[in-house]
């Protein structure tokens, strides 16, 4: 009689850890956050920007830290209902998705959208590095400058270098001419404060934009597929011979 | 706003295209499995007999369903509040990656595709390995390498034991792929995967190299569904909130800040 086959693999085999490990959120008691009770001091006056950089820093922010954060988050947030993340957050609601689902599909598409606007911004991201370094002879990237700046976005200009200044000091303040893009501008406000991790940077720009994008996609009412412009854009059909249908 | 072009289908009254084809006319005649139609969606070639063999080998291969694999864990993590499409769908977004899981079949193809544009006869070896050598030189890693845990890559072992005498195995991506893994153990001991020949077999199907990632993806879907759907049943307490004595806190100790700064 043969000994039954005992099945072993890697997961058997080798010696896993048997616990999950957390650094920030605290849940043994009071739930803390890198050490402060949410319940007994955190929730007592401190601010979502002030949430966001103890998550990420794990400190709470100086008041410059902090204004530079707001400031950024929301120069991130105005995403319109033509960019992806809130397209898809309008389409989610077309199609009755359940709100859990609407916020899901939400967030991958801002996620997406957060991903190819640090690619897009890669150069300027460089200059600000190079900056940084002590090379602040190069110019400017076009990724970084509006193409037709507006009255209100070259007087913001103006004082975000004044307020940069203060914030960051002289030496590495944002320019007050020729104008940057808000994405730029948020971008720069970002790195200057030392977050510039992709999955933080990318987290931030999320979170600033979900609310609008999901806010937005209550411009039509669960289910209006009629109210939908459906032939925007109007796709051809066109098979591989070249005929329409 | 122009017209822009889609090739990927259009809905007519009973006049539905898919992929460049009539759906009830031509594909209805013509498609013998689902996976034909999937592979149309990849833009491979129309398959035969001998490519569906392929391909199911490919989905055995790729059956490697143990819950405490990482992508299925997230996915029953996904699932664990009841929706499936949670699990099945989120946890698959994040096989989004270069060098591990499926998407590296898209470098492996990439690789294999260059290689290939230099090589009219895989069985000039000296030619092969001079393009293989010089694929390399740059290159110290690329997708489709690499084994954790074990010698050598069982799903990667039982594709080729169930693939043995197919006609796959003497076209030109399949041997240029084995020669490519020769080269690599010659340089550094660095042992194929499954991604390895799944490069190949994308290739061989005429899916476009930066396509073969999501082709490895979808071979494997219902190991996703599987532990997505018995999640949903199963999983509600044990993966909603995993017991704080289970979790090893590592930050800071508690303390007490001076207020909001104003």
């Amino acid at each position: 009689m043969s000994t039954p086959r005992i099945y072993e693999g890697p997961f058997d085999r080798e010696p896993w850890p048997a616990k999950l490990p957390a650094t920030v959120v605290d849940a043994r008691g009071e739930r803390r956050i890198h050490g402060y009770c949410v319940r007994g001091d955190l929730a007592h006056g401190h601010g979502i920007a002030d949430l966001a950089w103890l998550a990420f820093q794990g400190e709470l922010p100086s008041l410059a830290a902090r204004e530079a954060l707001e400031t950024a988050i929301i120069y991130l947030a105005p995403v319109h209902v033509g960019e992806a993340g809130s397209h898809a957050a309008l389409l989610a609601r077309v199609v009755r998705a359940k709100p859990a689902a609407l916020v899901a599909v939400t967030a991958t598409a801002l996620a997406e959208q957060g991903r190819t606007e640090r690619e897009a911004l890669a150069p300027w991201l460089a200059w600000l590095d190079a900056g940084d370094a002590g090379d602040a002879s190069a110019r400017l990237p076009a990724c970084a400058l509006e193409p037709a700046p507006s009255a209100e976005a070259i007087e913001d200009q103006r004082e975000l270098a004044v307020r940069t200044a203060a914030w960051f000091g002289a030496a590495r303040a944002l320019p007050a001419t020729p104008v940057l893009s808000r994405a730029a501008c948020a971008h720069a406000l970002l790195h200057r404060l030392g977050l510039r991790d992709a999955h933080v940077v990318e987290a931030l720009a999320v979170w600033a934009r979900l609310l609008v994008a999901v806010a937005e996609s209550a411009s039509l009412p669960a289910g209006a597929i009629q109210a939908y412009p459906a032939r925007l854009p109007d796709y051809q059909y066109v098979d591989h011979e070249g005929r329409s249908a | 706003m122009t017209r822009p072009i889609t090739h990927a289908g259009h809905i007519a009254y009973g006049r539905n295209r898919f992929c460049g084809a009539d759906v009830f006319d031509t594909l209805a005649r013509t498609v013998v499995t689902p996976t034909d139609l999937l592979m149309r969606a990849f833009g491979a070639r129309a398959l035969d007999d001998a490519d569906r063999e392929v391909l199911r080998a490919v989905a055995l291969a790729l059956t490697s369903p143990d819950a405490r694999v990482w992508p299925l864990k997230l996915t029953r993590v996904l699932a664990s509040h009841g929706n499936p499409y949670a699990g099945f769908y989120g946890a698959q977004l994040a096989s989004f990656t270069e060098l591990i899981g499926p998407n590296a079949g898209a470098s492996a193809a990439r690789a294999l595709a260059t290689i290939s544009a230099e090589v009219d006869d895989p069985a000039d070896v000296a030619h092969v390995d001079a393009v293989i050598a010089r694929y390399l030189e740059p290159r110290p890693i690329i997708g489709g390498f690499g084994v954790p845990f074990r010698e050598e890559d069982e799903r990667l072992v039982e594709l080729e034991r169930l693939l043995a005498g197919h006609p796959i195995t003497i076209r030109k991506p399949w041997l240029l792929s084995h020669a490519l893994r020769r080269a690599l153990l010659r340089r550094s001991d660095l042992r194929p995967n499954v991604v390895s020949p799944l490069a190949a077999i994308a290739l061989d199907l005429s899916i476009a190299p930066h396509r073969a990632g999501m082709f490895i993806s979808v071979m494997m879907t219902h190991t996703f569904a599987a532990h997505a759907l018995e999640a949903c049943d199963l999983d509600t307490e044990l993966l909603r909130e995993i017991d704080v004595s289970h979790i090893d806190y590592r930050g800071r100790a508690p303390r007490r800040s001076s207020g909001p700064r104003r």
